[in-house]
């Protein structure tokens, strides 16, 4: 019974950690997404939401409802198209 | 008639001394030591100490004359020589040639030459010694002795002033912001890619094609710079601040051909 009990704490332990380690990533890309899609000069005000399509390739939702796909061309070149 | 031979000898060193101790104690007018020698001379550095103001002390330096002639004999070997007196005092302190120089005026120009510096020493110390009256007051002769410190001093200043785009540390900055936590990898790729284009502009430039012109590169640099500082004023001040007082240093290398090229 104990262990039961300490394993299913070490195992919520666990989740939690790592849903909050995620969750701090995806508030620094967030961050990064916007900071990015205002040095295109393209309105953003804060990125409530962002995937990842792949490497180097998200899309970011702003809170003014603006959605931006913001990828890194073949060139080398970060590119920001709004959709 | 032993007697008779001490009295004599005892009244002759009475009078050789009081002959030393009043031309001691005379107030000195301003030295020109050179042009003045013996005695005078003495009498011309003990006065500037008096006349520099310091009224209260000027009873002290007649007053400690007396009580540091040794001192003074130390220290300024011309009044020494200018003396009857004994020239074997410490004069090499000073200056070897002092001790060496039989003549008054020799000896009297080389302490005014050497008066600065014994009289930096003497303001330090603050004491109304003989040695620093006569210092003083040897001091007090040149009025060139105080000019020059300024003027020396005001040579850097300008200098200082000036900025100097040879200290820039173009290396490390970039390195810096390379390393920075404050931005992003998205962020400085974006940056990356401005400034790369903003390059491109200048090579244009200085290749001699008209558009774009200096003041339109200069405000592109200025908007770019913006945007860096901006991204960097809050997680990294102190590059921020690195980059801002080089704004000019930099516009300095972008705009000159040659710094350009080197880039």
């Amino acid at each position: 019974m104990s262990r039961s009990i300490y394993r299913r704490a070490l195992v919520s332990l666990v989740l939690v950690s790592s849903g909050g380690l995620a969750l701090a990533d995806d508030v620094s890309i967030g961050k990064d997404l916007g900071a990015t899609i205002a040095l295109q000069g393209m309105p953003c005000d804060k990125v409530v939401e962002s995937k990842r399509n792949g490497d180097s390739d998200y899309t970011a939702t702003c809170k003014d409802g603006n959605r931006y796909h913001v990828f890194v061309d073949p060139s080398g070149r970060v590119v920001v198209k709004k959709l | 008639m032993r007697y008779a031979a001490v009295a004599v000898l005892c009244v002759c060193g009475a009078l050789a001394g009081c002959g030393a101790f009043h031309s001691r104690a005379k107030p000195v007018t301003p030295p020109p030591v050179a042009d003045q020698p013996g005695s005078q001379a003495v009498a011309n550095r003990a006065q500037p100490v008096a006349d520099d103001g310091a009224s209260p002390s000027a009873p002290a330096p007649v007053a400690d004359q007396t009580e540091s002639a040794p001192r003074s004999d130390q220290a300024s070997s011309p009044t020494n020589s200018t003396k009857a007196g004994p020239k074997t005092n410490p004069a090499p302190t000073s200056k070897p040639s002092v001790a060496t120089a039989p003549n008054s005026r020799s000896q009297s120009a080389v302490a005014s030459s050497s008066a600065p510096t014994s009289d930096t020493t003497s303001r330090n110390a603050g004491s109304s010694s003989a040695t620093t009256a006569a210092a003083g007051k040897s001091v007090a002769p040149p009025p060139s002795a105080p000019p020059p410190p300024p003027a020396a001093q005001a040579t850097p200043a300008p200098s200082s002033a000036v900025p100097q785009p040879a200290a820039l540390d173009l290396a490390g900055l970039e390195q810096r912001l390379k390393d920075t936590a404050a931005i992003g990898l998205f962020s400085k790729l974006s940056l990356k890619n401005q400034v790369d284009d903003l390059l491109g502009q200048f090579r244009t430039f200085h290749g001699g094609k008209v558009p774009p012109t200096l003041s339109q590169l200069r405000q592109k640099y200025d908007v770019l710079l913006m945007k860096v500082l901006s991204l960097l004023q809050d997680g990294d001040p102190a590059l921020a601040q690195a980059i801002s007082t080089s704004r000019e240093a930099l516009w300095g290398i972008l705009s000159d051909p040659q710094k350009f090229a080197k880039l």
